[in-house]
């Protein structure tokens, strides 16, 4: 059946009108299987989002981040096997023939990059690049679909939009190419909008400005939003939910002022320690020892053992599952049980 | 020191990749071995090579001793596996031993033009500048002439013989050469190590020798290995119009031009020239293409 | 000399006592160990339309100085100009105009030193990436290059290549034979630290030689660096985008804008009390670790612009909040801010006419 129906028939609230979550995922894995390799990228990722929510995902490389978000997407190579669950607006993204899911991107889901210079096509200007993608998805006219571009690039902040509309790519400067492309992935009102590392290239004073403006459209629009990055710092400007994730599994989850205040798991209490901060200076940093782990050879048990500060016996025999720290927190750490937190760094609150 | 030690052993066994390393060639070599295309015009390839080296020692007919009778006698003849020629030679005899001649002329011209080629592009495209314009513009000059003419006009010119032959094969080929090697050399160029080995303060011959040719000359390779093929078709074409190889030699392309009139009478004879010309330069053509496939991963 | 960052700063005591020591040391510990003096360089390009030439003047008179045992940041955006200042500094490139002065001796010029001798003392650690180790040699053999070149023979070149490996972390057993592609990220920055120390230096440039690590590894060869600083009496230039790692690893601190310093001096003084609205807003656009208390306005609106066509004036004036008519025609001067603070800006400089400058 036609995904605009589908999309008519999935409302997050259901049917009886409980608040359901927008974005549903369970037991995600993640296979690259190829002649040359096989290596499992994600072991198991499960997590749920509401309507109007940022999520941000939180890691290093390795960690699995950016390939969760590719795969809610179905943009992976060929080599990947997905297995598990995901539903977004209640409709089964794993079934989805390609057809319907080029009919759920850009108007259900729609996905901002690190790199704009790769994701805008440099032959294009940016004018006929959205006013394309709203035509092929809302099917109005040229004019139409013209003023619209436009509307959305003065929504998005770029100065002098009626002129840019006919820039092309590379005469734009970083920071108007990634807001030109946050234009070009709202141009259909998404729901659910994937952002992966979208201000890790830009500079700081540009970077801000993303930010907040991301924050803003996110309020207007009641958008979700998942962000995927590795600046913790970034995460508390911009993230409701933090989700901190290592060697392909999530490790702790819950909203941000509280895993940023007290952190349960090892990792995310040795990734806030790393933060390098005013304090910091004359001192010794205190850097998780050893490196990111080699994902064809995990460890048996928990992949973090090997770094941890507060390792046990048990912690190499079984990988620890995900635990209840609080109603909105878990942490996948032996610590939850016996009631233990990690040392946190003194936050300079 | 912990955070020094970046070498955690897990549950004390060493970490998977603490193997034998294995070198870049080492990989390339491992990935051409398990391509079954390269694998079986390699295997064509050793055999043609083989015949051609081996020829004197082999039990084979005179590739010269001409016959009244026995000509144009098809191939399965007893005595003639393939038949003979329009003056009665043994044509078996006359492949293999034109092979050595063929394989000749597609080979060493394509060796020499690569060490010209490389040497004047690699140069061009370290130093940049007033030696790049030198040296490129110079090579654009013999760019600009279709390289069947210019070998043409060169052999006519010089006269026929299979000296003039291969001296005018390995001028048509270096512009291209310099022109890929320049362009390859201007892309490593760039990279920080090279930058990095500059700061050293180490002299250009250094940095070329050290550092660039290992990085460029692969794609170089790859590049000449394809030119083999064009090579052995050219030397065959300018056998075929009597500039090349003289009579009673044997060479692929001659044979194609004196067995022509006959191909009416003799088809079956009149082609073998033309399929030992088209297997050899396919199966260079191929494996030219496996050797970039291999070459195409990052370490 | 001129006018600008006029600083000497003594290094301390044990500091001091090892450049006592040190046989190539020349002026002496009061002597900085690197002069920029008014470095500029410009690159031309030919434009897209016809006859107009496009002239990108990344680095338009900058005048600085690194005392010895000290570690100098230079921070900035894109198109401040600070890589192409390490690569002057180190002499991949030449200025334009300008000169360099290394330990008291001239670099270039027939009375001083070659550049080849200042590439003796002076070496670079660039940004890790996967260009920065030629992918072709093994870690040894990139390592050795250095001292081959200046003269060691291979035995001699290979063992000061294993040493400095295990200097910094990478024990030459398991990592002499290997190739980078083989690496982690911080494995392959120790190895450009390691070739960059195989040469002995004095003075090392580090062009943004942690921005590419994941932080936890970002941390470790903080400590390795702060580490062989000490160890070997080296002296730093750190240039960095990251303001924290500035701030944590450097004494004092350069801000650049658009191939300009606007404002240097001693890094708590950059850091608590800055008077540069750019290095103000720089400041304040970095995210805070507080949920809490969220940034509400973005401090400065636009991009950086390009090196092509800076403004007349301050180069800073089309994005300043304290912009005047007097910023558009007079370029600001770097003066002095307290002691060996200074920042160019006609609102912090006394009897320039901005309305906010004392008279």
């Amino acid at each position: 059946m036609g995904v605009t129906q589908m999309m008519a028939d999935a409302r997050p609230g259901g049917i009886s009108g409980t608040p359901a979550a927008l974005v549903e995922v369970r037991d995600l894995t993640l296979r690259l299987l190829s002649r040359d390799m096989d290596v499992s990228l994600l072991h198991g990722v499960s997590f749920t989002l509401h309507q109007g929510e940022v999520l941000c995902l939180v890691g290093e490389s390795g960690s699995g981040k950016t390939v969760t978000l590719r795969a809610l997407m179905r943009l992976l190579p060929p080599t990947a096997n997905i297995g598990g669950n995901i539903r977004i607006a209640g409709i089964d993204v794993g079934s989805l023939t390609p057809r319907q899911m080029i009919g759920i991107r850009g108007s259900l889901v729609a996905m901002i990059f690190q790199e704009p210079a790769t994701a805008l096509d440099p032959t294009f200007t940016i004018g006929q690049q959205i006013a394309e993608t709203v035509r092929v998805h809302d099917r109005v006219s040229h004019s139409a679909a013209r003023g619209r571009a436009l509307e959305l690039l003065e929504l998005v902040q770029i100065p002098s939009a009626r002129r840019r509309l006919d820039a092309y790519p590379h005469e734009l400067s970083g920071g108007l190419r990634q807001r030109a492309m946050i234009a070009l992935a709202l141009s259909c009102r998404p729901k659910l909008l994937l952002a992966d590392e979208p201000t890790t290239a830009l500079d700081a004073t540009v970077q801000i400005q993303v930010l907040l403006l991301l924050r803003r459209l996110q309020r207007e629009f009641g958008m979700a939003i998942i962000f995927v990055t590795h600046d913790v710092g970034v995460a508390c400007e911009i993230a409701d939910q933090l989700a901190v994730m290592y060697a392909g599994r999530l490790v702790e989850s819950g909203p941000v002022e509280e895993v940023i205040a007290a952190p349960a798991h090892p990792y995310t209490a040795g990734l806030l320690r790393s933060v390098v901060h005013a304090q910091s200076r004359g001192t010794r940093l205190e850097p998780i020892p050893g490196a990111p782990p080699d994902l064809t050879a995990l460890p048996r048990g928990c992949g973090f053992a090997p770094r941890c500060g507060y390792v046990r016996p048990e912690c190499t025999e079984r990988m620890p599952e995900l635990l209840a720290v609080s109603p909105t927190r878990s942490a996948r750490c032996l610590l939850v049980t016996s009631g233990e937190r990690p040392r946190a760094p003194p936050m300079p609150f | 020191m912990t955070d020094h030690a970046v070498e955690l052993p897990v549950d004390g066994a060493p970490r998977a990749w603490v193997r034998r390393p294995h070198g870049y060639w080492g990989g390339v070599s491992r990935r051409l071995s398990r391509d079954p295309t390269t694998l079986v015009c390699a295997l064509i390839l050793t055999t043609v090579v083989l015949a051609a080296l081996l020829a004197p020692y082999l039990d084979l007919a005179d590739p010269y001793r001409t016959s009244v009778i026995y000509r144009l006698k098809p191939p399965g003849t007893p005595g003639h596996l393939l038949g003979t020629d329009e003056l009665g030679r043994d044509l078996l005899a006359r492949l293999i031993y034109g092979g050595r001649l063929s394989l000749l002329m597609g080979f060493v011209p394509v060796l020499i033009a690569t060490l010209v080629g490389a040497v004047l592009g690699i140069l061009a495209g370290y130093f940049g500048g007033l030696v790049n314009a030198a040296i490129m513009r110079t090579m654009d000059v013999f760019y600009a002439f279709p390289s069947i003419l210019l070998a043409v006009a060169i052999s006519g010119v010089l006269g026929g013989g299979v000296m003039n032959g291969l001296f005018s094969l390995t001028l048509i080929f270096i512009p291209s050469i310099a022109r890929v090697s320049e362009s390859i050399t201007m892309g490593v160029r760039t990279q920080d190590f090279v930058d990095a080995a500059r700061v050293t303060g180490a002299y250009p011959h250094q940095i070329l020798l050290s550092h660039i040719l290992k990085n460029v000359i692969g794609q170089i390779l790859v590049f000449s290995s394809s030119l083999i093929s064009i090579s052995i078709v050219v030397a065959a074409g300018l056998s075929f119009l009597g500039l090349g190889v003289a009579p009673p030699q044997a060479e692929w392309g001659l044979m194609l031009s004196t067995l022509r009139p006959t191909i009416y009478v003799a088809p079956l004879n009149a082609i073998l020239p033309g399929i030992m010309i088209f297997i050899t330069s396919m199966c260079f053509n191929l494996m030219s293409d496996g050797l970039r496939n291999a070459m195409d991963v990052k370490g | 000399m001129t006018g600008g960052s006029m600083l000497t700063t003594m290094p301390d005591q044990a500091t001091q006592a090892a450049l006592m020591r040190d046989p190539r040391d020349i002026g002496g510990p009061r002597q900085p160990m690197l002069i920029a003096e008014n470095l500029t360089k410009h690159f031309t390009f030919d434009g897209d339309r016809l006859g107009a030439r496009v002239v990108v003047r990344a680095v338009d008179g900058v005048s600085f100085m690194v005392c010895k045992g000290e570690t100098l940041g230079i921070v900035g955006e894109s198109g401040c100009g600070k890589s192409t200042t390490a690569r002057l500094l180190v002499g991949l490139i030449k200025p334009d105009t300008g000169a360099l002065v290394f330990d008291g001796e001239e670099v270039g010029s027939v009375r001083g030193i070659s550049i080849r001798r200042m590439q003796r003392s002076v070496q670079m650690v660039f940004q890790d990436s996967y260009a920065s180790l030629n992918p072709r040699l093994t870690l040894a053999d990139t390592v050795a290059f250095g001292p081959r070149v200046s003269g060691h023979s291979r035995r001699a070149a290979r063992a000061r290549a294993e040493a400095v490996l295990a200097l910094v972390g990478l024990a030459p057993k398991l990592y002499a034979a290997r190739y980078p592609h083989e690496l982690s990220g911080g494995q392959r920055q120790r190895v450009n630290i390691a070739r960059a120390l195989a040469m002995e230096p004095r003075l090392l440039i580090l062009d943004e030689a942690v921005s590419a690590l994941d932080k936890s590894i970002e941390a470790q060869v903080l400590n390795l660096l702060q580490e062989l600083k000490a160890r070997l009496h080296l002296t730093y230039v750190f240039i960095s985008h990251d303001l924290s790692v500035v701030r944590f690893i450097s004494d004092r601190v350069m801000v650049m804008y658009l191939g300009k310093t606007v404002e240097v001096g001693p890094v708590e003084d950059i850091y608590d009390n800055p008077r540069h609205p750019y290095t103000r807003a720089l400041l304040s656009s970095r995210p805070s670790m507080n949920p809490r208390q969220r940034r509400t306005e973005p401090p400065l609106s636009g991009d950086p612009p390009s090196p092509i066509d800076p403004p007349s004036g301050c180069r800073f004036r089309t994005r300043c909040v304290l912009a005047e008519p007097v910023c558009a025609t007079v370029a600001p001067p770097l003066t002095a801010q307290g002691s060996a603070h200074f920042a160019a800006c006609h609102a912090a400089t006394p009897g320039s006419g901005h309305s906010a400058a004392a008279a």
